[in-house]
């Protein structure tokens, strides 16, 4: 089962393919995080930083959109830099609120998800365990008695996501290298293949029929 | 007809190849909901209805994962049923475990895996209502739960937050749905249809 996350030491990710979904991402919790911060502010204090923080954000995106427009090569250094600030953004603003009593972790989701289908398996992994050290001691600190079971499930569902994309990307990764060998192969090894996507071997039934009666509801 | 071939393959492969991260998500989601449920739980009696759903939710997924395991993977309309099922039992615990209920509930956390794996899986035709209805069931759970949830500015901020985020995660996981649809591999199996089909004419 563990197979799900291991990529093929071949194969390489996609980084524009994630790059857009990254983009995207961090478009959502700048439109998103201004509406909320604009809407019955919590304080001078709080209003001020949230506001340098979202724009900056939005000015870094506007470049990353830019460069993408532009048709430049991904600058992957840049593309985790952005990856990171967006992390330590939400764990500022989630401090800034109060820590654990913020409902703003939410934004952890679709950052987790962007980084999770945008970089390999490893870089995700890094991610997410910064994004819930950061979040778990934020809340640690300022968790009142018998929540900490909310804070644990909070966590497990955070790398819930970062998991689901992991496994998306590298499901994803294994089939378009399997398409591409397909262009030279030959049809038996085309079926050959594809058996082994999902980490299993089958050498008693072709996986091609098996998709056939996937797709015709059998 | 030959693309409505393509269509109709590329959809069978998604499910095929993806439905692993349905799997995946419906794991954690069962080590969140028990984790949930055994802490929070005041009373045994409670602890036992609290934890009857999350099993229900575990076998389903036991012979979901085992058929895939056992090359026998769930067709569209079985993913479909299932997800659908996850839905109901999150909603079931939102609205009704003990007295942290509706907007006040913690295992509303356990939407975002549900909606963004089904986003991942089935194409965005299916998996943006599918969010929609997510976000509705959600948002009309918590109004259930506590009307008077629509006269504090504070709750009505929180659950429009809930609901951005949750859509959000639907809406990416299906724009990247797009972008990895979209990949060139679909027109090398075009070009190689065209061929093939002139060839056999």
């Amino acid at each position: 089962m563990l197979q799900d996350l291991i990529p093929e030491h071949n194969r390489t990710v996609d980084l524009a393919q994630g790059q857009l979904v990254v983009i995207a991402a961090r478009w959502v919790l700048v439109v998103a995080g201004l509406l909320l911060a604009l809407w019955d502010p919590q304080g001078m204090g709080v209003l001020r930083v949230q506001i340098v923080l979202i724009l900056g954000l939005a000015v870094s995106n506007f470049f990353l959109q830019g460069q993408f427009l532009k048709k430049r090569p991904v600058l992957t250094n840049i593309l985790y830099g952005a990856s990171a600030a967006d992390i330590a953004v939400i764990s500022a603003i989630v401090m800034a609120q109060g820590g654990f009593e913020s409902h703003v972790y939410v934004f952890y989701f679709p950052a987790l998800l962007a980084i999770s289908v945008a970089f390999p398996p490893f870089v995700t992994l890094g991610f997410a365990a910064s994004a819930m050290g950061a979040y778990g001691l934020i809340s640690t600190a300022t968790i009142t008695a018998g929540d900490e079971v909310t804070l644990v499930a909070r966590l497990i569902m955070m790398a819930a996501v970062a998991m689901c994309g992991a496994v998306y990307q590298n499901v994803q990764q294994k089939r378009w290298g399997v398409a591409e060998e397909t262009q030279t192969a030959t049809p038996e090894a085309v079926v050959d293949s594809r058996s082994d996507i999902n980490g299993q071997s089958d050498e008693e039934t072709p996986r091609e029929s098996i998709l056939f009666q996937t797709a015709e509801g059998v | 007809m030959q693309n409505s071939n393509f269509a109709k393959r590329e959809l069978a492969e998604d499910i095929f190849y993806g439905q692993v991260v349905i799997n995946w998500a419906r794991w954690f989601i069962v080590a969140a909901g028990i984790v949930l449920i055994l802490w929070t739980a005041e009373e045994e009696s409670l602890a036992v209805l609290g934890v009857i759903p999350v099993v229900a939710i575990m076998g389903i997924n036991f012979y979901l994962h085992g058929r895939l395991l056992a090359d026998r993977p769930a067709n569209t309309a079985l993913v479909a049923i299932t997800s659908f099922l996850d839905l109901a039992v999150i909603t079931t615990l939102v609205l009704v475990w003990s007295e942290q209920n509706g907007l006040a509930s913690p295992f509303f956390i356990l939407y975002y895996p549900v909606v963004l794996a089904f986003a991942f899986v089935m194409p965005p035709k299916i998996s943006i209502p599918f969010t929609v209805v997510t976000v509705a069931t959600y948002g009309a759970a918590c109004i259930l739960a506590d009307p008077e949830m629509l006269n504090s500015v504070a709750y009505v901020k929180a659950l429009v937050l809930r609901a951005i985020t949750l859509g959000a995660m639907g809406g990416l996981a299906a724009y990247y749905w797009r972008t990895e649809s979209g990949r060139p591999r679909l027109n090398v199996r075009t070009e190689n249809a065209s061929r093939d089909e002139t060839t056999v004419a």
